[in-house]
């Protein structure tokens, strides 16, 4: 049963990204670990690759002295961190297992922390904390310039790093001005996770299906390589009796509508012209077409030297048969 | 035998005399010391006469008040009011009275305007002679009010003894011995002002340590208040050592692969003219206070890290060893008072200097006066190195007399500050007040602007090479993509490195030729949401400013000096102010839709 909401948890499961996960590693493995904010829009894959990169497997295989490392992965989404210092209290306990040079009375949870990451540095060893969903972070008013700095301040001082993931850019996730100007987001190199390479997409459908096929080419190349869509294709060729897909404009339009409904939502209102000309088949008027940017950036829409087209056929069947204002953001 | 029976009975009846001619001029009163918290800076800062006239408001606000509580003053000494009450009760009730009365006059007027008085009383026997009071009481009364803090009122449990009820509540503090005396005394707090008592407690917990903890020294007797301080120096800085020890972290793969402060000197560029100008001026006879001005990204912390290394001190300063260097980021530290800001100053000397230091100072003023006398006295020198300083003051709850009080050391003492900020420090204090402090006078400026061209190339090559993939073939690609701006070279440089390992290529191929999409796809993701944030915060003046070179106008002069002080444009010869680099260009006409 293919199940496309569900995060992929096993290594094995997980396709393509070769890029991305190689300049992942390769900034965890400088002789001084660095940040990366892993950017990608909705259903993209941002906690499988979390998963991925968190796996023993997958550390052991990019990484020289493996034993030097201490991943601490934390799901932001799943955590429900209210707070600076309910994080705080999570993380050192994490890295803390037991041991607590911080004091087991202290309640200064900076303190606390610093020290364990101390403590860690002083043994050799490096510190990389997985944060996923941490726009949640970010964009959550009880977690103050204070505590943004201080993780700026353990990266410039220990051997840590962050690797996050988010929808867009932490610095337009940010509820405060103090924070989206803090020199904390400087320390990150942003990596996008756009689509699969064709030829991974179709490799991820043959795997799902288990047929291979020029028609599962077809169907790539017409939804597109994001492996959420992929995954809602593959579901329907599998629940259909004869296996075969039709005319996809009329069989996997409907399953995906929701989704892109979801995709489109982070756009405003004044993106509904630009996104009209995608429709039509023509590039928008530049002038209009920088609230395009967030699609840009997460690969939904494709910036080509004659202009701005959609990603995919599907979703330019999308934005022909079901655009209109309120789906954007701020509208009603 | 008789004779001696005699001698010895006029002997006991004159001393019986003495005892009842002195019991004539011995009485209980209840004495008062008050004290001015930092009027020694406030005559070094605002002058003589501007002090004499604090002092004389001090005195009209307060002997009325004295004397309507039957208060009698015995005299005054520089700042301080010594008091005698023949009635416990009013004498508490008097201080109270003087506490509100100088809250009162401190609320209509700007911080260093203020005057904040500590006060201690205390009960007991006192001879009085010609209008003036001798004997052991006066100097535990004075002890008492020294250990008070500005606007408190401390007593000692002999007063207490003698109150039935003062209608303020009191806050047992503790039993402490001060100096000079063997027993211990008890000290209250006049909670006049309704202070939490938990904090209160919490304060004096602190201080408590740094009264009491010491053992009294040769070395600490010249302070005169009751608090110890000590400040023990063993021997010669070993910087030789500790240069040894500061190791280069291991790099392998892309050496370009940094973003966080440099860590390592030699991992270090393009500074070095900046970095020998800074070291020469604190190496002056008097070290000299610098402050480093530059834009995000520019290189500040790295900067003001590779001075603060060993390695870079043993190259570049005579004596090294005598300069006492400790490095504080503010980044994270926006709400500190001045009392948690001289302890961090504590806590990394302690840290810094390991066994080679001791120290017991109570963090206030007084203590680190008494820690940078003791440093100048031994010869050494105390340069502090404050990053992202517009923390400190941006933050209100460190006031104008402190800074004040900073120069002062850095005038009287071999002390310097090393401070960076995102611009002026003047343009970037809580209020006019402080920006006006002459504390920012004591101050040169450097500002930190783009590479020159030799610097640049000496990045592009030196770290690829020694990696073992040489970037210079392509050192004008990359020049074309970052500039001279470090943070963007160090990216184009870094964009460069990952295409050419991932596709095992060699630059030479490059030569000459454009910059591949796939390396400007690398660059663009992760340069061009700071350029975003640059564009987004530049004031309209510069934008406009931007935007005509862009079109190829000339910028308004004001604009065009701020952008490129900035690192934002350079003056090119023949072609007037370009922006920095060829992609900050792209950029910015996309965005404005320039063409």
């Amino acid at each position: 049963m293919i199940d496309p909401e569900k995060p992929v948890e096993d290594p094995e499961d997980f396709y393509g990204q070769k890029s991305v996960v190689r300049r992942v590693f390769s900034r965890i493995g400088a002789g001084r670990p660095q940040s990366v904010a892993v950017i990608g829009g909705i259903k993209t894959g941002k906690t499988s690759l979390l998963n991925y990169i968190a796996h023993e497997r997958t550390r052991k295989q990019h990484l020289d002295q493996i034993e030097a490392y201490f991943f601490c992965h934390v799901n932001a989404a799943e955590a429900l961190f209210h707070d600076s210092e309910s994080f705080l209290r999570g993380v050192h306990h994490l890295l803390a297992d037991g041991d607590n040079p911080g004091g087991t009375e202290a309640t200064n949870y900076y303190n606390c922390l610093q020290k364990i990451v101390e403590k860690y540095h002083g043994q050799g060893r490096k510190i990389i904390f997985l944060l996923d969903d941490f726009h949640l972070i970010t964009s959550n008013s009880n977690f103050p310039l204070e505590f943004f700095s201080f993780l700026r301040s353990l990266a410039n001082n220990y051997n840590l790093a962050y690797v996050t993931s988010s929808f867009l850019e932490l610095q337009k996730l940010c509820v405060i001005k103090d924070i989206e100007e803090s020199p904390f987001f400087n320390i990150f190199t942003n990596l996008s996770l756009g689509p699969l390479a064709a030829r991974e997409g179709v490799e991820l459908l043959e795997k799902l299906t288990g047929e291979q096929s020029t028609a599962l080419e077809q169907i790539v190349s017409w939804c597109g390589s994001f492996p959420y869509i992929l995954k809602i294709a593959a579901r329907a060729l599998t629940e259909n009796q004869d296996g075969s897909i039709g005319v996809p404009e009329k069989t996997l339009l409907p399953v995906l509508s929701p989704y892109f409904e979801k995709v489109l939502a982070i756009l405003p209102a004044e993106a509904l012209n630009p996104l009209k000309s995608i429709a039509r088949d023509k590039s928008p008027d530049l002038r209009e077409a920088h609230v395009l940017r967030p699609l840009i950036k997460q690969g939904f829409l494709l910036e080509t030297e004659t202009g701005i087209e959609a990603f995919a056929p599907s979703f330019s069947a999308y934005l022909r048969k079901n655009l209109s204002k309120k789906l954007l953001k701020g509208s009603s | 035998m008789a004779e001696l029976e005699d001698l010895l009975r006029k002997r006991k009846e004159v001393l019986e005399e003495l005892d009842s001619k002195i019991a004539t001029y011995a009485k209980s009163v209840t004495l008062l010391f008050t004290d001015i918290v930092g009027s020694t800076e406030f005559f070094e800062t605002a002058g003589d006469i501007a002090g004499r006239q604090m002092i004389q408001t001090h005195n009209d606000l307060l002997f009325p008040i004295i004397e309507s509580y039957g208060g009698k003053i015995i005299k005054t000494i520089g700042d301080s009011i010594m008091a005698s009450f023949a009635d416990p009760g009013r004498a508490v009730e008097c201080s109270v009275r003087m506490q509100e009365a100088l809250l009162k006059h401190n609320s209509q007027r700007q911080d260093r305007e203020r005057i904040r008085v500590r006060m201690g009383l205390h009960f007991g026997q006192a001879v009085m002679e010609e209008r003036d009071l001798f004997g052991d009481m006066v100097n535990t009364a004075a002890r008492v009010e020294a250990t008070a803090n500005g606007e408190e009122v401390l007593i000692s449990g002999e007063l207490k003894q003698q109150l039935s009820s003062t209608g303020v509540p009191l806050v047992f503090l503790g039993s402490e011995t001060v100096k000079g005396k063997k027993r211990k005394i008890d000290f209250y707090l006049v909670n006049w002002n309704n202070r939490d008592e938990q904090l209160l407690l919490a304060s004096w917990k602190d201080r408590h340590g740094a009264i009491t903890g010491a053992a009294p020294r040769e070395s600490v007797t010249q302070t005169p208040a009751v608090r110890k301080q000590r400040v023990i120096l063993k021997g010669n800085l070993d910087l030789k050592q500790a240069a040894k020890s500061s190791s280069k972290p291991k790099q392998k793969g892309n050496p370009y692969l940094n973003r966080v402060m440099i860590p390592h000197p030699s991992m270090f560029f393009g500074r070095g003219a900046v970095a020998k100008r800074i070291a020469s001026r604190i190496c002056a006879q008097r070290p000299q206070s610098i402050s480093i001005v530059g834009e995000r990204r520019i290189g500040k912390s790295s900067l003001l890290n590779y001075l603060y290394n060993p390695q870079t001190r043993v190259r570049m300063m005579e004596e090294a060893e005598r300069y006492i260097c400790l490095f504080i980021d503010f980044q994270q530290l926006r709400n500190i008072d001045e009392s948690r800001f001289l302890q961090l100053i504590y806590g990394e000397l302690e840290k810094t200097l390991k066994d080679q230091i001791e120290l017991e100072l109570s963090p206030d003023n007084e203590g680190m006066r008494f820690l940078c006398e003791q440093i100048t006295q031994g010869d050494y020198k105390l340069v502090m190195l404050f990053d992202e300083f517009e923390s400190v003051t941006k933050n209100e709850r460190i006031g104008a007399q402190f800074y004040s009080f900073l120069r002062s050391l850095a005038n009287n003492y071999a002390v310097a500050f090393i401070t960076a900020s995102g611009r002026n420090l003047k343009d970037m204090c809580v209020s006019h007040e402080i920006a006006d402090s002459p504390f920012f006078n004591i101050f040169s400026v450097q500002h930190l602007g783009l590479f020159r061209r030799s610097a640049a190339e000496q990045l592009i090559t030196e770290p690829s090479a020694a990696a073992g993939l040489a970037l210079e073939p392509v050192s004008s690609q990359i020049l074309d993509c970052g500039g001279l701006y470090p943070f963007f070279l160090q990216m184009a440089c870094s964009a460069w490195y990952e295409f050419l390992e991932a596709e095992e290529l060699r630059a030479e191929e490059f030569r000459g030729k454009n910059t591949p999409r796939e390396v400007l796809d690398i660059f663009r993701e992760e340069a061009e949401p700071h350029f975003e944030y640059v564009l987004e915060t530049l004031p309209q003046e510069e934008i406009q400013g931007l935007k005509k070179i862009l079109v190829g106008n000339k910028p308004d002069p004001s604009a065009a000096e701020s952008l490129e002080r900035k690192g934002y444009i350079q003056s090119e010869e023949g072609s007037g102010f370009q922006p920095f680099s060829q992609e900050f260009r792209r950029f910015a006409a996309r965005t404005w839709n320039l063409g």
